[in-house]
């Protein structure tokens, strides 16, 4: 079995990781091998959804964490004093040491072929994919074939008035491939993002910033991760000053953004620093980050200040902001107007609705963030495998995994401006954590073969410990406030956590314990009657969800749907009511109408 | 065409003069254009065209025929209306010509439901016009257009958006205060607030069920008094028998009523006394006892021509806490000596002197149901709640408290009181429509200035 993978970015690596596992031989594209697993953005891993997503693909076997913990050089917690349900992991990496761990780590796999070419066209044969032609003109023949392409696809680069065709800064983009793309009829999105000026660290006053140290002790995101993890550096937060938005204010017309110049949507939860002026001019200040992007490296990156003002703009802004009014800019902001394909002609195992054994992942299905992209990328590099196998797509539900909520989200949503995971929109909240990863995913990734038997077992005895200690609770009594509780109902009191509990008992629990296994027990115990809640909701929507829509549904025959929906409706032909429901601007109505369409129609 | 066109009668079956036949879809001018002649070749929206009614060659009747286009209609589609005579056999005849026009006819609601589906009513009034229609007051068929006009949706938008605007409070915090270091924190909903309207709305909703079922007024007494009499003299009609024989009454009957706009049911039953061999008496008696039991107001009533008995006191014992009228009738038989030891047996209460058979003094019973009625709240200004709004009312209102009960607390386990607020905005999805996390995102982005 062949596979090829376009693209050496964070989605198109542990897509070829996957398949390899899997048993594919695998071909990994990238134009350049010097940038493959490249952070094009911030150097940073993980955050609040992030960190849950990270964790998800460590335990479906993924390279990420690992990546992040090896090369991590400022580990922290997020949230870690609100409940275990939105803790979350984030690391600050060396960039360039990341780039190289992953290169070796791929170049020491068996039956994975690193390869610098550039794709340009996708060959299809009676409606399935079957290979890839090469710019230089050889062709390579593949079982299946997944698209990692990033920002690659029609990427073009603006700077004030200039613009360039790029997928990232000083990069060709992939101009034929996404010609190719639309050429196979593909629905194409014109996204856009950004990113900051990278200063250099000594021309930076650092006293005039507030520290952000890591945690300590730092804890790692892998369980393969066996030494200890260690914080090298320290992270500064800074604010803007009034003159900053006066800056930007008298020269607005100056940003391709504002000029109409860039038409690509952005996304609204990462706007450049002429957005956040313009939209909260109330505002005096607006805060930001500066983060080393590595140990051996003098570039900081200045997280809240991406901007696609013209450089002078950007050196007038940072001579308006004390301790920076010196700084050296190495790289400039620049803004980022790319194709993406609108995700909903994917199927939720992420292969193309139209043509067979084509899979897309990452930033050309219209996401943004490394995880994000990497966490696709895991998905149709296994449903790939699966898919030339022959065999059942692996697909996870919203309520199994932030995976499952981000693929069902833009397959079945579609997007309309970068998409970017939150816990908000998840459903069920409480059950996706950081600490229950192997609870949920543990089975599927040794059933998959993506994890060996032993490091299976081992987090299974780790699991069984845990639940153990939950039952104890359950028996072992304490007293308080002069009365005799069990230490399940004990720490189940409004206020009470773990630690707490350890205190009141006089006694450790647990001998071997990290955040994880507190974090497992404790919600456990605290969300017992909401998790249970959410379980019944489940089966609900279940219900809801596999009411079947019969493929021979006329949708323009169902009364009430207004024209708009139709078309929507009979162009995405959703197999159940669920999916219909979650097709934007399709509206509970439109579900009751389909709903009782149905039952008239269909009755027997 | 994508819409069934359907059709119904719109008024009330042959009670009227004149009866309205209501068509609803795409295709309902043309069907007007196929039975109803002369019409110009082109009609205008919303005027009516006086013609006849047709089959084939055939006059059925004379009417006038109105044309609405969408979506300026009532079900926000096209829709027509024609008004003729109100003639069962007539209205059957023409319904079944619009049917073979090729309209069905509609399921009952149809039309509101259309115009719910359509956007031209949220649920809430779609179920203000159903219960418009069934309104058996005055006042309660006011309260249901303050509902149609959106009061109680304009309420539960209200708490919508308090629950909202906490829940992108909490969000905020969980996704951005650490990992965006944000500031500013958003004003927060005011729950309280919109906790004491909902309980506003709720403390009304008694008041909103005894309009539905309308008031309870029983006549109650001892056996001969006189209460069948009396029965029948406020009904206006013979409807309970009437006879010298004491016990003639044996099972209770209700008739109803509009008094003032608003509904009453009345109840005659059988007389008490003490108990006797007769079973289907006993049994009557007992229904008696349970009827006064449930009743909102009581008329009690005793005889002015026979001396006070003990059975007479012991009824009167168990209205203490009901609203009452005491009667002594047969006031043309009346005896001085029996009157003052009635009086003098009732202290604190005035015994009005009546006479059944003669109608003397009747208004006094009449005026005393008024006063009931009056003793409502005056319905302008209220909304009409119906069960299953009250249900789902209560429950947000315990989900409210539970909420502000955490957050007094002030622990830190925003994802729990998140959970809360999404079981909140679930239950008002309920109400009125539906809402996703989508919508709390929205209110994030909107009002943050978040990233990096
Ligand atoms: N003189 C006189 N007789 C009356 C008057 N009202 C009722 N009666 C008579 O009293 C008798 C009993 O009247 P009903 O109305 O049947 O009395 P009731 O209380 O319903 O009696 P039960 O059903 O047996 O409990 C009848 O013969 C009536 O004609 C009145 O105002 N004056
Ligand atoms: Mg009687």
């Amino acid at each position: 079995m062949k596979i090829i993978v376009i693209g050496a970015g964070h989605a198109g690596m542990e897509a070829a990781y996957a398949a390899m596992k899997m048993g594919a031989e695998t071909i990994l594209l990238t134009m350049h091998l010097e940038t493959i697993a490249q952070m094009s953005c911030n150097p940073s891993i993980g955050g609040i959804a992030k960190g849950h997503l990270v964790k998800e693909i460590d335990a479906l076997g993924g390279i990420m964490p690992r990546a992040a913990d090896a090369t991590g050089i400022h580990f922290k917690v997020l949230n870690r004093s609100k409940g275990p349900a939105v803790r979350a992991t984030r690391t600050q990496n060396d960039k360039v040491a990341y780039r190289n761990y992953l290169k070796s780590f791929l170049e020491k796999a068996a039956n994975l072929s690193l390869y610098q070419a550039m794709a340009g066209q996708i060959v299809v044969r009676h409606g399935r994919a079957c290979g890839v032609r090469l710019t230089h003109g050889e062709v390579l023949a593949a079982d299946a074939v997944i698209v990692c392409s990033g920002t690659f696809l029609g990427g073009r680069i603006f700077i004030g008035s200039a613009s360039y065709a790029a997928g990232r800064a000083n990069e060709p983009p992939s101009l034929l491939l996404a010609e190719n793309i639309r050429d196979l009829g593909f629905e194409m999105l014109r996204l856009k993002t950004g990113t900051p000026m990278r200063l250099h660290a000594d021309s930076i006053l650092w006293a005039k910033f507030t520290p952000q140290p890591g945690d300590e002790p730092p804890l790692p995101f892998s369980m393969y991760t066996r030494r200890q993890v260690k914080n090298r550096v320290c992270c500064y937060l800074g604010h803007t000053t009034p003159e900053v938005g006066r800056i930007i204010r008298e020269n607005l017309q100056l940003s391709p953004l504002y000029s109409g110049k860039i038409q690509g949507i952005g996304p609204r939860y990462c706007p450049s620093i002429e957005d956040k002026i313009v939209k909260f001019p109330g505002r005096e200040r607006h805060h930001f980050y500066l983060e080393p992007e590595g140990l051996d490296n003098k570039e900081i990156y200045v997280n809240g200040l991406s901007s696609s003002l013209p450089v002078e703009i950007q050196k007038l802004i940072l001579q308006a902001i004390p301790g920076l009014d010196k700084a050296r800019i190495m790289r400039p902001a620049y803004a980022i107007e790319y194709d993406a394909i609108q995700p909903t002609q994917l199927r939720a195992s992420l292969e193309s609705r139209q043509i067979g054994n084509l899979f897309f992942a990452g930033q050309v299905n219209g996401t943004s963030g490394y995880e994000e992209a990497a966490g696709q990328g895991l998905m149709a590099g296994i449903n790939a495998v699966l898919r030339v196998r022959g065999e059942a797509p692996f697909i996870l539900d919203r309520e199994q995994a932030y995976i499952g909520v981000m693929v069902d989200d833009i397959v079945h949503g579609g997007v309309d401006e970068p998409y970017r995971l939150f816990t908000a929109r998840a459903e069920y909240r409480l059950q996706l954590r950081e600490d229950n990863v192997f609870e949920r995913l543990g089975g599927h990734a040794l059933r998959l073969g993506l994890v060996s038997r032993m490091d299976h077992d081992r987090e299974m005895r780790k699991l069984s410990g845990r639940r153990h200690l939950i039952k104890e609770l359950s028996k072992a009594r304490a007293l308080v406030d002069g009365k005799s509780q069990s230490l399940f109902k004990i720490l189940q009191r409004p206020g009470m956590n773990f630690a707490g509990l350890e205190k009141l008992v006089g006694q450790p629990l647990l001998k071997k314990k990290d955040l994880s296994d507190i974090s497992y027990i404790e919600a456990n115990v605290k969300y017992e009657g909401y998790i249970d809640i959410q379980k019944r909701e489940v089966g609900k929507m279940r219900k809801m969800q596999t009411t079947a829509i019969p493929a021979d549904l006329d949708f323009s025959a169902v009364s009430g749907l207004s024209r708009e929906i139709k078309q929507k409706l009979s162009r995405l032909h959703p197999a159940t009511l669920g999916e219909a429901a979650r097709v934007p601007g399709v509206t509970p109505a439109a579900i009751n109408a389909i709903s009782i369409h149905l039952t008239l129609k269909y009755r027997p | 065409m994508d819409e069934d066109a359907i059709v119904a009668l719109a008024t009330p079956p042959g009670q009227a003069g004149i009866a309205v036949v209501r068509i609803s879809g795409s295709q309902s001018e043309a069907i007007v254009r196929k039975i109803v002649r002369p019409l110009p070749a082109r009609v205008q929206a919303r005027h009516s065209y006086h013609g006849f009614i047709r089959d084939r060659a055939r006059r059925i009747d004379e009417c006038l025929a109105v044309v609405f286009k969408a979506p300026r209609s009532y079900s926000g589609e096209d829709m027509a209306e024609i008004s003729m005579h109100s003639n069962l056999f007539v209205v059957e005849e023409v319904i079944r010509l619009i049917c073979a026009c090729g309209a069905r006819l509609a399921l009952p609601g149809e039309f509101t439901y259309r115009a719910f589906r359509n956007g031209k009513l949220d649920l809430l009034q779609a179920e203000a016009v159903n219960d418009l229609i069934r309104a058996n007051s005055r006042a309660g068929a006011l309260m249901q257009f303050n509902n149609l006009e959106g009061r109680l949706s304009k309420a539960v938008a209200q708490l919508r958006a308090v629950l909202l605007q906490e829940a992108v409070r909490i969000e905020t915090r969980i996704e951005f205060a650490e990992d965006q270091h944000l500031e500013e924190t958003a004003a927060g909903g005011d729950l309280a607030a919109a906790a004491a309207v909902l309980e506003k709305i709720l403390a009304q909703s008694r008041f909103t069920e005894i309009l539905n079922r309308g008031l309870h007024v029983v006549i109650a007494g001892r056996v001969n008094v006189g209460k069948s009499s009396l029965f029948n003299a406020l009904l206006l009609k013979e409807r309970s028998i009437i006879s010298a024989l004491p016990g003639t009454t044996r099972d209770y009957i209700q008739e109803s009523l509009v008094l003032n706009g608003f509904p009453f049911h009345i109840t005659d039953m059988a007389g008490i006394r003490a108990a006797s061999g007769d079973d289907i008496e006993n049994q009557g008696m007992q229904r008696s006892l349970a009827k006064i039991a449930q009743a909102d107001a009581v008329i009690f009533m005793v005889d002015a021509s026979q001396p006070l008995a003990e059975t007479d006191r012991e009824i009167y014992a168990l209205l203490a806490a009901k609203k009452r009228l005491l009667l002594a009738n047969k006031s043309d038989q009346a005896r001085a000596g029996i009157v003052r030891n009635i009086r003098a047996a009732f202290p604190g209460e005035t015994v009005h002197l009546v006479s059944a058979r003669n109608g003397k003094n009747l208004d006094t019973a009449v005026n005393f149901m008024k006063g009931v009625s009056r003793q409502m709240p005056d319905p302008s200004g209220q909304t009409m709640v119906n069960f299953r709004q009250k249900n789902l009312l209560e429950k947000l209102l315990n989900q409210m408290n539970r909420i502000g009960e955490m957050q007094a607390l002030g622990l830190e386990a925003p994802e729990l009181i998140a959970e809360e607020i999404r079981r909140g905005l679930d239950l008002i999805g309920e109400l009125t429509g539906t809402i996703g996390p989508r919508d709390i995102l929205q209110g994030v982005f909107a009002a943050f200035c978040i990233g990096k």
